[in-house]
């Protein structure tokens, strides 16, 4: 068994390297792609399609467009025409079609001894594959998530694992650079911004006259996170201004407690953290 | 480096407590030679603590924290005491105060506070309990004391718990009329008016240690004070008192001159500035950490808010701002705040004009408030939905006291206006009668103003005089509300002084 299941997957990847990756994620638009299954009177890993959805749904930027969503959609017609099919790749894009999506991701399960599971992705406009995977599986060997998330990510563009986030800045004052990231991303106003989500962004806004803002977001996948930066006039220092006498520097040796408790080599600049608060050690 | 954030005990008190909902903390960070810098953090339970961003190392950092709402108002400020050297080899602890922006008047039988921090609807209005009654109140520049005077003593008032600190209070030679602290918190300079008046200076570490006493220097008739670090910076803290001054309601023909001497708080005896305008001068205040001073001259052909260098040549009076009749001064940072008043016309009435200038007359702003108005409401008549009720805009109106809040969102004055109605004649059962009688009155009230649009968020009545001639058909009038006002339950008051806590006055 496990030589057969060996050979088969390797001749399997030579086809899948040999197909050219030719979908990329929308900049914009999130692409659809149905997930059905296409079983060649095989009963083994029950409900692949409905599990490879699901973690298509938590890790991808796709639009997944289920079975059950199909069936809700279109009644048990689809079931029918993708058994009709039998796998065959310009019948199951109508079915694609008809769905309204953009791909069909039509996982096959069949047995040769061993358990065959295949991946397809097939383009619901141009009517061909464009990647597929397959797998010899153990017979009653399900495949866990990581390794189902494996398949997924060799039968589907890496960009499609990217996932967005939308930071939507709303300053009070117009003609501020915005930087998120450390990309400059122009001035206010300006058009909500997509990001890679989730992912912690550094935000700055600024302009001349006033208070620069500094904030740091997490924005999680397919969410609006927004950013109401107020920035204040900012008043050139006492110190520069023609009134002041040479007194400049530090006002007075006051009260504040300063304490040396730890060292750091950050020649330029340090951390600022806040211990909890609000609790009982803080009162005062 | 670490902040520690020290809270009140009180959920009342308490920027994380009760009627305030915590949605951003900001560390504002000014380094010397470099624009001020704003770090802001979205969070709404500070349980797990925060991350405020990065810092330069840098010497002198000056560093505040404000916490806002979701509306971004501000409902907790703090700063450190003093500044603070950062250095790349070490983790530096500082622990800053954070508080409400309470506003704190006295005038009454109690200090009244004003909590800035709640949005409308909210009970905003408390009280402070201290005997004798406060005449004048300031909080400290850490934001941790309040500092009373009244008739003859001094004393602490905590912040937390807005109640008499335990320590003896410093008795004083006589009654004051302000009191103002050095910036490092280590003197109070209190004002002491008429011929024999002067000012006294207590040391605030003494009055912990209970060894104070007040040293008071007699100079004439002190109608304000205020403080500055010393010239040059070394040197012991400035004591400034304005001599003379001009009450806001003066008539200007018959105003006299004012002058503003400094001393050290080292050697008071001994003056070492004069600054004398020749002018008559209603408020000055001093920037804390060089010297340049801020006056109002309401009675000045123009230009009445005023500037002058009390070190580098006290004889230059330079203008800074026109703003109608400015009465009240206030510094922050580098701005000078203050408020005025255009006075009514034929068809207007009586309104607040709120300025501030840089003091190289840069980023000039002017806020003119809504035309001032009370109401009398008539008790001649019992039957539902019967009543009658007079609107007066005001003839005068005289800014008493003013403050800024941390942040310069909002500031808060103290006015007195005059109201005065015409009588109304009209016609019952043919013959022509006098309805509604010739009638005046004084109120009194604390306001605070959206610095961004001018708009009064917060009105105390704290006192209402009316006053009517007795020969009309309807002769039973009350002073009743204008929409947005509150007033003071019973017994009124006239508010004398106003302090905001971290806020500038």
């Amino acid at each position: 068994m496990i030589p057969i299941r060996a050979a088969f997957a390797a001749a399997v990847a030579a086809v899948a390297l040999a197909q050219p990756i030719a979908a990329v994620a929308d900049k914009d638009a999130k692409r659809s792609i149905a997930i059905l299954e296409f079983r060649g009177g095989s009963d083994a890993v029950p409900q692949i399609g409905t599990r490879a959805a699901k973690l298509l749904r938590s890790k991808s930027s796709l639009r997944i467009v289920d079975a059950e969503e199909a069936r809700t959609a279109k009644g048990g017609r689809v079931d029918a025409a993708i058994a009709k099919c039998g796998g065959e790749a310009r019948c199951v894009a109508g079915v694609g079609r008809v769905l309204g999506v953009d791909e069909v991701l039509l996982i096959g399960v069949s047995e040769f001894g061993d358990v065959i599971l295949t991946l397809q992705r097939i383009d619901v406009k141009r009517r061909r594959v464009l990647s597929r995977v397959a797998e010899a599986l153990a017979p009653g060997q399900d495949p866990d998530e990581e390794t189902l998330a494996g398949y997924l990510r060799r039968v589907l563009p890496k960009e499609d694992f990217v996932r967005h986030g939308t930071i939507r800045i709303k300053a009070n004052v117009t003609g501020a650079h915005v930087t998120i990231g450390g990309e400059q991303r122009g001035k206010t106003p300006m058009e909500p911004q997509r990001v890679i989500a989730p992912a912690s962004y550094d935000i700055s806004v600024d302009k001349a006259g006033y208070v620069g803002f500094r904030a740091t977001v997490d924005v999680p996948p397919d969410a609006v996170v927004q950013v109401r930066p107020v920035l204040t006039r900012a008043n050139d220092a006492w110190y520069k201004k023609w009134w002041v006498a040479a007194i400049a520097g530090t006002v007075v040796a006051g009260a504040v407690t300063v304490a040396i408790v730890a060292t750091r080599d950050d020649p330029t600049d340090v951390d600022v953290n806040v211990p909890p608060f609000g609790g009982l050690a803080t009162f005062r | 480096m670490e902040i520690t954030f020290l809270l009140p005990e009180s959920a009342e008190l308490s920027p994380i407590g009760t009627n305030v909902t915590l949605a951003e903390v900001a560390l504002v960070t000014d380094v010397p030679g470099e624009s001020p810098q704003r770090f802001s953090v979205p969070i709404s339970d500070g349980s797990n603590g925060l991350n405020l961003g990065r810092l330069p190392v840098a010497d002198g950092v000056r560093l505040s924290v404000e916490l806002r709402a979701p509306s971004q108002r501000l409902i907790g400020y703090g700063r450190s005491p003093s500044p603070v050297d950062v250095v790349a080899d070490g983790v530096i602890q500082i622990e800053i105060r954070l508080r409400r922006p309470f506003a704190y008047v006295t005038g009454g039988a109690e200090i009244a506070t004003y909590d800035a921090a709640l949005e409308p609807g909210f009970p905003y209005r408390g009280a402070i309990s201290v005997a004798p009654v406060p005449l004048a109140a300031v909080s400290t520049f850490a934001g941790d004391e309040l500092v009373t005077v009244s008739a003859n003593e001094l004393r602490l008032v905590s912040t937390s718990s807005h109640t008499p600190m335990e320590f003896s209070p410093v008795p004083l030679a006589q009654a004051p009329n302000s009191v103002a602290l050095s910036p490092d918190d280590q003197f109070a300079i209190i004002g002491h008016g008429g011929a024999t008046g002067g000012i006294s200076i207590v040391r605030l570490a003494d009055v912990r240690g209970e060894t104070a006493a007040a040293n008071f220097i007699p100079m004439g008739n002190v109608t304000g004070v205020d403080a500055s670090m010393g010239v040059p910076d070394e040197d012991p803290p400035l004591a400034f008192a304005l001599i003379d001054g001009i009450a806001p309601d003066v008539e200007c023909a018959t105003a006299g001159t004012s002058s503003i001497v400094g001393v050290s708080v080292a050697n008071p005896s001994e003056i070492v500035l004069t600054v004398a305008p020749g002018l008559g001068v209603s408020d000055f205040a001093v920037h804390p950490v060089s010297d340049a001073m801020a006056l109002a001259a309401p009675c000045a052909s123009s230009w009445n808010v005023k500037a002058v260098r009390h070190h580098a040549d006290p004889t230059d009076i330079i203008d800074l701002q026109e703003l109608g009749r400015a009465t009240r001064i206030a510094i922050v940072n580098d701005r000078v705040w203050s408020v005025g008043v255009q006075p009514s016309s034929g068809t207007t009435g009586a309104r607040l004009i709120v300025g501030a200038v840089g003091f190289d007359r840069t980023g000039v702003t002017v806020l003119e408030l809504p035309e001032a108005e009370e109401r009398a409401l008539s008790r001649d008549f019992t039957g539902p939905g019967q009543f009658a009720e007079l609107a007066m805009n005001a003839d005068a109106l005289f800014p008493l006291d003013l403050a800024v809040l941390p942040g310069e969102g909002h500031v808060a004055v103290l006015t007195r206006g005059f109201y005065h109605g015409n009588e109304v004649v009209g016609t019952i059962l043919g013959i022509p009668t006098l309805i509604v009688p010739e009638m005046t009155i004084t109120a009194f009230e604390y306001q605070l103003i959206d610095a961004g649009s001018g708009t009064p968020v917060q009105r105390v009545r704290t006192m209402c005089d009316l006053d009517w001639s007795h020969d009309a058909y309807l002769d039973d009038f009350a002073c009743t509300t204008v929409p947005g006002q509150d007033i003071v339950p019973n017994p009124e008051f006239a508010p004398r002084h106003l302090s905001v806590l971290n806020g500038a006055r």
